[in-house]
Protein backbone atom coordinates (compact mmCIF):
# COMPACT_ATOMS: atom_id res chain seq x y z
CA UNK A 1 0.00 0.00 0.00
CA UNK A 2 2.86 2.80 0.67
CA UNK A 3 4.42 1.59 -2.66
CA UNK A 4 1.05 2.80 -4.40
CA UNK A 5 0.56 5.82 -1.93
CA UNK A 6 4.65 7.13 -3.18
CA UNK A 7 3.71 6.29 -6.67
CA UNK A 8 0.43 8.48 -6.70
CA UNK A 9 1.94 11.59 -4.29
CA UNK A 10 4.72 11.70 -6.69
CA UNK A 11 2.00 11.65 -9.85
CA UNK A 12 0.34 14.34 -8.03
CA UNK A 13 3.34 16.11 -7.36
CA UNK A 14 4.95 15.74 -10.81
CA UNK A 15 1.66 16.97 -12.25
CA UNK A 16 1.35 20.21 -10.12
CA UNK A 17 4.87 21.25 -11.21
CA UNK A 18 3.74 21.09 -14.98
CA UNK A 19 0.84 22.78 -14.48
CA UNK A 20 2.82 25.44 -12.85
CA UNK A 21 5.69 25.66 -14.78
CA UNK A 22 2.53 26.18 -17.72
CA UNK A 23 0.93 28.37 -15.93
CA UNK A 24 4.17 30.56 -16.35
CA UNK A 25 5.38 29.62 -19.64
CA UNK A 26 7.60 31.97 -21.08
CA UNK A 27 6.57 30.25 -24.30
CA UNK A 28 3.19 31.04 -24.37
CA UNK A 29 3.37 34.70 -23.27
CA UNK A 30 2.27 37.83 -25.67
CA UNK A 31 5.62 38.48 -27.72
CA UNK A 32 4.45 41.02 -30.68
CA UNK A 33 4.96 45.03 -29.76
CA UNK A 34 2.62 47.82 -30.99
CA UNK A 35 2.51 48.85 -34.80
CA UNK A 36 5.03 51.94 -35.20
CA UNK A 37 3.17 54.89 -36.98
CA UNK A 38 0.14 52.97 -37.93
CA UNK A 39 -1.81 55.25 -40.68
CA UNK A 40 -5.21 53.57 -39.05
CA UNK A 41 -5.06 53.77 -35.30
CA UNK A 42 -8.91 51.94 -34.67
CA UNK A 43 -10.25 52.09 -30.91
CA UNK A 44 -13.13 50.09 -29.19
CA UNK A 45 -14.58 49.20 -26.36
CA UNK A 46 -16.21 46.42 -25.11
CA UNK A 47 -19.17 48.41 -23.39
CA UNK A 48 -20.81 51.66 -24.15
CA UNK A 49 -21.79 52.92 -27.69
CA UNK A 50 -18.58 51.31 -29.18
CA UNK A 51 -20.13 47.46 -29.18
CA UNK A 52 -23.83 47.52 -31.26
CA UNK A 53 -23.82 43.62 -31.70
CA UNK A 54 -22.16 40.71 -29.79
CA UNK A 55 -23.09 37.25 -29.40
CA UNK A 56 -21.52 33.76 -28.67
CA UNK A 57 -22.68 30.44 -27.06
CA UNK A 58 -23.49 32.40 -23.46
CA UNK A 59 -20.07 30.79 -22.32
CA UNK A 60 -18.06 33.63 -22.68
CA UNK A 61 -17.47 36.32 -19.93
CA UNK A 62 -17.81 38.69 -22.74
CA UNK A 63 -21.63 40.88 -23.13
CA UNK A 64 -24.37 40.03 -25.05
CA UNK A 65 -25.57 42.71 -27.24
CA UNK A 66 -28.11 43.33 -27.95
CA UNK A 67 -29.79 41.04 -24.81
CA UNK A 68 -32.55 39.16 -26.84
CA UNK A 69 -29.84 38.73 -29.79
CA UNK A 70 -29.60 35.23 -31.47
CA UNK A 71 -26.92 32.86 -29.91
CA UNK A 72 -24.70 30.79 -31.98
CA UNK A 73 -25.52 27.29 -30.04
CA UNK A 74 -25.15 25.06 -33.20
CA UNK A 75 -22.70 22.58 -33.50
CA UNK A 76 -21.32 24.15 -36.19
CA UNK A 77 -20.37 27.70 -34.42
CA UNK A 78 -20.13 27.11 -30.97
CA UNK A 79 -17.36 28.70 -29.48
CA UNK A 80 -17.42 31.33 -32.01
CA UNK A 81 -17.64 35.01 -31.49
CA UNK A 82 -19.79 37.86 -33.67
CA UNK A 83 -19.05 41.75 -32.86
CA UNK A 84 -19.84 44.74 -34.33
CA UNK A 85 -18.70 48.15 -33.43
CA UNK A 86 -17.96 51.39 -34.26
CA UNK A 87 -14.45 51.73 -34.13
CA UNK A 88 -13.09 55.13 -33.10
CA UNK A 89 -10.27 57.01 -35.05
CA UNK A 90 -8.79 60.46 -34.48
CA UNK A 91 -8.01 61.07 -38.29
CA UNK A 92 -11.53 59.91 -39.21
CA UNK A 93 -14.39 62.24 -38.17
CA UNK A 94 -16.93 59.44 -37.96
CA UNK A 95 -16.75 55.99 -36.43
CA UNK A 96 -15.75 53.55 -38.71
CA UNK A 97 -18.00 50.28 -38.95
CA UNK A 98 -16.35 46.90 -38.54
CA UNK A 99 -17.50 43.12 -37.99
CA UNK A 100 -15.43 40.70 -35.77
CA UNK A 101 -15.72 37.16 -36.11
CA UNK A 102 -12.76 35.18 -33.51
CA UNK A 103 -13.01 31.42 -33.79
CA UNK A 104 -10.76 29.71 -31.38
CA UNK A 105 -7.81 27.41 -33.23
CA UNK A 106 -8.16 23.86 -32.95
CA UNK A 107 -4.33 23.98 -32.90
CA UNK A 108 -4.36 25.95 -29.56
CA UNK A 109 -2.03 23.95 -27.12
CA UNK A 110 -0.18 25.48 -23.96
CA UNK A 111 2.89 24.03 -23.94
CA UNK A 112 3.99 26.22 -26.81
CA UNK A 113 1.59 28.30 -28.74
CA UNK A 114 -1.07 29.12 -26.17
CA UNK A 115 -4.68 30.14 -26.70
CA UNK A 116 -5.09 30.86 -29.91
CA UNK A 117 -8.00 32.50 -32.22
CA UNK A 118 -8.40 33.65 -35.43
CA UNK A 119 -9.44 36.53 -35.52
CA UNK A 120 -11.67 37.61 -38.71
CA UNK A 121 -12.20 41.71 -39.50
CA UNK A 122 -14.67 43.66 -42.07
CA UNK A 123 -13.65 46.98 -41.55
CA UNK A 124 -15.87 49.40 -43.56
CA UNK A 125 -14.78 52.98 -43.83
CA UNK A 126 -17.68 55.62 -45.24
CA UNK A 127 -16.93 57.14 -48.10
CA UNK A 128 -13.57 54.81 -48.80
CA UNK A 129 -14.01 51.27 -48.73
CA UNK A 130 -13.62 47.68 -46.96
CA UNK A 131 -10.82 46.16 -45.47
CA UNK A 132 -10.09 42.76 -44.43
CA UNK A 133 -7.87 41.77 -41.15
CA UNK A 134 -6.70 38.44 -40.51
CA UNK A 135 -5.22 37.91 -36.76
CA UNK A 136 -3.64 35.01 -35.24
CA UNK A 137 -3.94 35.94 -31.73
CA UNK A 138 -2.49 34.43 -28.79
CA UNK A 139 -5.41 34.87 -25.78
CA UNK A 140 -3.82 32.71 -23.25
CA UNK A 141 -2.21 35.82 -21.06
CA UNK A 142 -5.77 37.51 -20.85
CA UNK A 143 -7.19 33.97 -20.20
CA UNK A 144 -4.46 33.26 -17.51
CA UNK A 145 -5.10 36.50 -15.77
CA UNK A 146 -9.08 36.72 -15.44
CA UNK A 147 -9.78 33.43 -15.63
CA UNK A 148 -7.51 30.75 -13.97
CA UNK A 149 -6.02 33.81 -11.29
CA UNK A 150 -8.96 35.49 -10.51
CA UNK A 151 -11.99 33.48 -11.25
CA UNK A 152 -10.34 29.97 -10.36
CA UNK A 153 -7.51 30.78 -7.92
CA UNK A 154 -9.22 33.34 -6.15
CA UNK A 155 -7.01 36.38 -6.65
CA UNK A 156 -7.07 40.03 -7.00
CA UNK A 157 -6.62 41.19 -11.11
CA UNK A 158 -4.94 44.22 -9.60
CA UNK A 159 -4.42 47.17 -11.76
CA UNK A 160 -4.78 47.66 -15.34
CA UNK A 161 -2.87 45.59 -17.72
CA UNK A 162 -2.38 45.74 -21.46
CA UNK A 163 -1.80 43.05 -23.84
CA UNK A 164 -0.28 42.80 -27.25
CA UNK A 165 -1.89 39.20 -28.80
CA UNK A 166 -1.12 39.13 -32.04
CA UNK A 167 1.29 36.52 -33.42
CA UNK A 168 0.64 35.92 -36.93
CA UNK A 169 -0.70 34.97 -39.46
CA UNK A 170 2.42 37.28 -40.89
CA UNK A 171 5.71 37.95 -38.37
CA UNK A 172 3.66 38.32 -35.65
CA UNK A 173 1.39 40.74 -36.96
CA UNK A 174 -1.95 39.96 -38.80
CA UNK A 175 -2.56 40.38 -42.99
CA UNK A 176 -4.56 43.17 -44.35
CA UNK A 177 -6.32 42.69 -47.56
CA UNK A 178 -8.00 46.10 -49.24
CA UNK A 179 -11.18 44.85 -50.49
CA UNK A 180 -13.46 47.30 -51.92
CA UNK A 181 -13.40 51.19 -52.81
CA UNK A 182 -10.27 53.63 -52.59
CA UNK A 183 -8.21 50.02 -50.34
CA UNK A 184 -9.05 47.52 -53.25
CA UNK A 185 -5.99 46.36 -54.34
CA UNK A 186 -4.10 47.08 -51.13
CA UNK A 187 -1.96 44.70 -48.76
CA UNK A 188 -0.95 45.84 -45.18
CA UNK A 189 -0.20 44.60 -41.33
CA UNK A 190 -1.89 45.03 -38.11
CA UNK A 191 -1.20 44.33 -34.47
CA UNK A 192 -3.85 44.38 -31.63
CA UNK A 193 -3.53 46.16 -28.21
CA UNK A 194 -5.76 44.71 -24.94
CA UNK A 195 -6.66 46.80 -22.24
CA UNK A 196 -7.81 45.63 -19.38
CA UNK A 197 -8.98 48.01 -16.47
CA UNK A 198 -10.57 45.47 -14.13
CA UNK A 199 -11.62 42.14 -13.96
CA UNK A 200 -14.48 40.84 -11.33
CA UNK A 201 -15.99 38.12 -13.68
CA UNK A 202 -16.47 39.74 -16.73
CA UNK A 203 -14.38 42.02 -19.86
CA UNK A 204 -16.74 44.56 -19.84
CA UNK A 205 -13.66 46.95 -19.36
CA UNK A 206 -11.84 45.57 -21.96
CA UNK A 207 -10.46 48.23 -24.76
CA UNK A 208 -9.10 47.47 -27.82
CA UNK A 209 -6.74 49.17 -30.22
CA UNK A 210 -6.14 47.46 -33.99
CA UNK A 211 -3.42 49.71 -35.46
CA UNK A 212 -3.40 49.09 -39.44
CA UNK A 213 -0.39 49.91 -41.78
CA UNK A 214 -1.19 49.72 -45.55
CA UNK A 215 2.36 49.03 -47.94
CA UNK A 216 2.16 48.94 -51.48
CA UNK A 217 4.31 45.96 -51.55
CA UNK A 218 2.12 44.49 -49.12
CA UNK A 219 5.21 43.79 -46.20
CA UNK A 220 6.10 46.45 -44.38
CA UNK A 221 7.90 44.81 -41.71
CA UNK B 1 9.97 4.31 -1.71
CA UNK B 2 11.99 7.38 -2.66
CA UNK B 3 12.29 5.44 -6.25
CA UNK B 4 8.80 5.25 -6.94
CA UNK B 5 8.23 8.68 -5.73
CA UNK B 6 10.55 9.99 -8.29
CA UNK B 7 8.93 7.52 -10.73
CA UNK B 8 5.02 8.67 -10.20
CA UNK B 9 6.98 12.54 -10.23
CA UNK B 10 8.69 11.74 -13.90
CA UNK B 11 5.38 10.53 -14.94
CA UNK B 12 2.87 13.55 -13.67
CA UNK B 13 5.41 16.12 -15.42
CA UNK B 14 4.95 14.00 -18.52
CA UNK B 15 1.48 12.91 -18.43
CA UNK B 16 0.02 16.65 -17.62
CA UNK B 17 2.88 18.02 -20.62
CA UNK B 18 1.79 15.39 -22.77
CA UNK B 19 -2.28 16.34 -21.89
CA UNK B 20 -1.33 20.46 -22.58
CA UNK B 21 0.53 19.51 -26.02
CA UNK B 22 -2.02 16.63 -27.11
CA UNK B 23 -5.35 17.41 -25.39
CA UNK B 24 -8.23 19.20 -28.21
CA UNK B 25 -9.24 22.17 -26.39
CA UNK B 26 -11.39 22.98 -29.58
CA UNK B 27 -12.92 21.03 -32.10
CA UNK B 28 -15.88 21.77 -34.65
CA UNK B 29 -18.56 19.38 -35.80
CA UNK B 30 -17.40 19.25 -38.97
CA UNK B 31 -20.14 18.53 -41.91
CA UNK B 32 -19.64 16.77 -45.67
CA UNK B 33 -19.06 19.38 -47.67
CA UNK B 34 -21.82 19.03 -50.74
CA UNK B 35 -19.39 20.35 -53.53
CA UNK B 36 -20.04 19.03 -57.06
CA UNK B 37 -17.17 19.35 -60.24
CA UNK B 38 -18.23 21.97 -63.39
CA UNK B 39 -16.90 20.82 -66.61
CA UNK B 40 -14.59 23.81 -67.19
CA UNK B 41 -12.84 22.91 -64.09
CA UNK B 42 -13.32 24.42 -60.40
CA UNK B 43 -15.74 23.46 -57.83
CA UNK B 44 -19.45 24.80 -57.29
CA UNK B 45 -20.90 24.55 -53.55
CA UNK B 46 -23.96 26.41 -52.41
CA UNK B 47 -24.59 27.96 -49.20
CA UNK B 48 -27.79 29.25 -47.30
CA UNK B 49 -29.19 31.70 -45.42
CA UNK B 50 -32.86 31.54 -44.27
CA UNK B 51 -34.78 35.05 -43.95
CA UNK B 52 -35.15 36.01 -41.24
CA UNK B 53 -34.25 33.35 -38.98
CA UNK B 54 -30.20 33.54 -39.87
CA UNK B 55 -30.26 37.10 -39.41
CA UNK B 56 -27.94 38.37 -36.70
CA UNK B 57 -29.31 42.08 -36.00
CA UNK B 58 -29.34 44.30 -33.67
CA UNK B 59 -31.80 47.70 -33.23
CA UNK B 60 -28.32 49.44 -33.27
CA UNK B 61 -27.70 48.32 -36.21
CA UNK B 62 -29.76 50.16 -37.88
CA UNK B 63 -28.58 53.65 -36.11
CA UNK B 64 -25.14 52.52 -37.36
CA UNK B 65 -26.40 52.14 -40.99
CA UNK B 66 -27.90 55.61 -40.75
CA UNK B 67 -24.94 57.48 -39.65
CA UNK B 68 -22.39 55.97 -41.92
CA UNK B 69 -24.46 55.00 -44.92
CA UNK B 70 -23.58 51.44 -44.83
CA UNK B 71 -25.83 48.68 -44.95
CA UNK B 72 -24.08 46.03 -42.33
CA UNK B 73 -25.72 42.25 -42.64
CA UNK B 74 -24.64 39.31 -40.08
CA UNK B 75 -25.87 36.12 -41.11
CA UNK B 76 -25.40 32.13 -39.96
CA UNK B 77 -24.30 30.13 -42.89
CA UNK B 78 -26.21 26.97 -43.89
CA UNK B 79 -24.68 24.23 -45.84
CA UNK B 80 -27.10 22.38 -48.65
CA UNK B 81 -28.93 20.04 -46.55
CA UNK B 82 -29.75 22.97 -44.18
CA UNK B 83 -26.68 22.53 -41.10
CA UNK B 84 -25.33 25.78 -39.52
CA UNK B 85 -22.17 25.81 -40.31
CA UNK B 86 -20.88 29.23 -40.08
CA UNK B 87 -21.18 32.98 -39.97
CA UNK B 88 -21.16 35.51 -42.66
CA UNK B 89 -20.96 39.20 -42.65
CA UNK B 90 -21.86 41.80 -45.40
CA UNK B 91 -21.17 45.31 -46.03
CA UNK B 92 -22.34 46.92 -48.16
CA UNK B 93 -20.85 50.74 -49.35
CA UNK B 94 -23.32 53.14 -51.66
CA UNK B 95 -20.97 55.09 -53.68
CA UNK B 96 -23.19 56.32 -56.33
CA UNK B 97 -25.68 54.08 -58.67
CA UNK B 98 -22.69 51.28 -57.73
CA UNK B 99 -22.84 49.30 -54.19
CA UNK B 100 -18.86 48.09 -53.29
CA UNK B 101 -19.72 44.99 -51.29
CA UNK B 102 -17.58 43.37 -49.00
CA UNK B 103 -18.24 39.58 -47.93
CA UNK B 104 -16.98 37.30 -45.14
CA UNK B 105 -18.32 33.70 -44.74
CA UNK B 106 -16.13 31.76 -42.48
CA UNK B 107 -16.58 28.43 -41.12
CA UNK B 108 -15.05 27.45 -38.08
CA UNK B 109 -14.23 23.63 -39.36
CA UNK B 110 -12.31 24.58 -42.60
CA UNK B 111 -11.48 28.08 -42.80
CA UNK B 112 -12.61 31.85 -44.07
CA UNK B 113 -13.16 33.63 -47.44
CA UNK B 114 -13.30 37.26 -48.17
CA UNK B 115 -14.95 38.61 -51.35
CA UNK B 116 -15.50 41.98 -53.39
CA UNK B 117 -17.81 43.01 -55.84
CA UNK B 118 -19.10 46.31 -57.34
CA UNK B 119 -22.58 46.21 -58.56
CA UNK B 120 -25.99 47.23 -57.85
CA UNK B 121 -26.04 45.91 -54.66
CA UNK B 122 -29.10 45.31 -52.64
CA UNK B 123 -31.44 48.16 -53.19
CA UNK B 124 -31.64 46.70 -56.64
CA UNK B 125 -32.60 43.44 -54.97
CA UNK B 126 -35.36 45.59 -52.82
CA UNK B 127 -36.38 47.85 -55.69
CA UNK B 128 -36.74 45.00 -57.91
CA UNK B 129 -39.16 43.03 -55.15
CA UNK B 130 -41.22 46.18 -54.88
CA UNK B 131 -41.84 46.24 -58.38
CA UNK B 132 -43.19 43.24 -58.24
CA UNK B 133 -45.92 45.07 -56.08
CA UNK B 134 -45.35 43.24 -52.71
CA UNK B 135 -46.04 44.88 -49.42
CA UNK B 136 -45.12 44.17 -45.98
CA UNK B 137 -46.53 41.13 -44.16
CA UNK B 138 -47.56 39.66 -47.45
CA UNK B 139 -46.47 36.00 -48.71
CA UNK B 140 -46.45 34.77 -52.42
CA UNK B 141 -47.05 31.19 -53.60
CA UNK B 142 -44.71 31.52 -56.29
CA UNK B 143 -41.15 32.65 -54.79
CA UNK B 144 -39.34 35.24 -56.72
CA UNK B 145 -35.50 34.93 -57.83
CA UNK B 146 -33.31 37.23 -57.82
CA UNK B 147 -29.68 36.84 -59.00
CA UNK B 148 -26.92 39.81 -57.97
CA UNK B 149 -25.74 40.66 -61.57
CA UNK B 150 -21.98 40.98 -60.75
CA UNK B 151 -20.14 37.94 -59.34
CA UNK B 152 -18.29 38.69 -56.03
CA UNK B 153 -14.69 37.57 -56.23
CA UNK B 154 -12.37 36.44 -53.17
CA UNK B 155 -9.31 38.85 -52.45
CA UNK B 156 -8.01 36.42 -49.57
CA UNK B 157 -9.21 32.82 -48.16
CA UNK B 158 -7.40 30.38 -45.52
CA UNK B 159 -7.64 27.08 -44.09
CA UNK B 160 -8.99 24.84 -46.62
CA UNK B 161 -9.77 27.49 -48.64
CA UNK B 162 -6.53 29.15 -49.08
CA UNK B 163 -5.20 28.78 -52.62
CA UNK B 164 -8.30 28.91 -54.64
CA UNK B 165 -9.83 31.20 -56.03
CA UNK B 166 -13.98 31.80 -55.36
CA UNK B 167 -17.17 34.08 -57.31
CA UNK B 168 -19.36 34.03 -55.28
CA UNK B 169 -23.14 34.64 -56.94
CA UNK B 170 -26.33 36.10 -54.56
CA UNK B 171 -29.85 34.80 -55.43
CA UNK B 172 -32.30 36.10 -53.19
CA UNK B 173 -35.19 33.57 -53.40
CA UNK B 174 -37.97 35.85 -51.67
CA UNK B 175 -41.46 34.59 -50.62
CA UNK B 176 -42.73 37.33 -49.04
CA UNK B 177 -41.80 40.29 -46.85
CA UNK B 178 -41.94 40.43 -42.99
CA UNK B 179 -44.53 43.02 -40.87
CA UNK B 180 -40.99 45.87 -40.80
CA UNK B 181 -40.61 45.24 -45.43
CA UNK B 182 -37.71 42.85 -44.14
CA UNK B 183 -37.04 40.04 -47.09
CA UNK B 184 -38.17 36.26 -45.85
CA UNK B 185 -37.31 33.42 -48.00
CA UNK B 186 -33.57 32.41 -48.80
CA UNK B 187 -30.49 33.90 -49.54
CA UNK B 188 -28.35 31.17 -51.96
CA UNK B 189 -24.64 32.09 -51.94
CA UNK B 190 -23.31 30.20 -54.81
CA UNK B 191 -19.91 29.92 -54.69
CA UNK B 192 -17.65 28.44 -57.72
CA UNK B 193 -14.01 28.06 -56.67
CA UNK B 194 -10.96 27.12 -58.62
CA UNK B 195 -7.68 26.67 -57.45
CA UNK B 196 -5.24 29.24 -58.17
CA UNK B 197 -2.84 29.84 -60.63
Amino acid sequence: MKYVLSLVAGLILGAAAAVAMLYFNPLTQSQSVPLGNPELSLEYGLSGADIWLSTHDNQLDIPVVPGDVSLLFEDGIRGTWLSAYRLRADSRPVPVPATRISIPSPESELLRSGFLVEDYWLISEPGAGSLFVHAESNQWPLLRDTLVSVDWLGRDYGGPRKYDPTRGPANAAAEVFGLTGTYAGARGRARERLSLESYDGGLASLSGQLMIRMAANGDDD
Amino acid sequence: MKRLLQLGFILGLAGTFALAWFAPIFEYTRYRSATSVVANGGRVEQFLVHLPVDRIESPAGAEVARDTGLRLSHYKLRDAEGNVIGLAARHELQTGATAQTAWLLTIPSRGAIALAASGPGEGAIEAEVAARGLTAGQSIDQPLSIDSSQPARSVSATGEFSGIDFELVETWVVTGLDEDGGIRGTLRLNTIGRRST
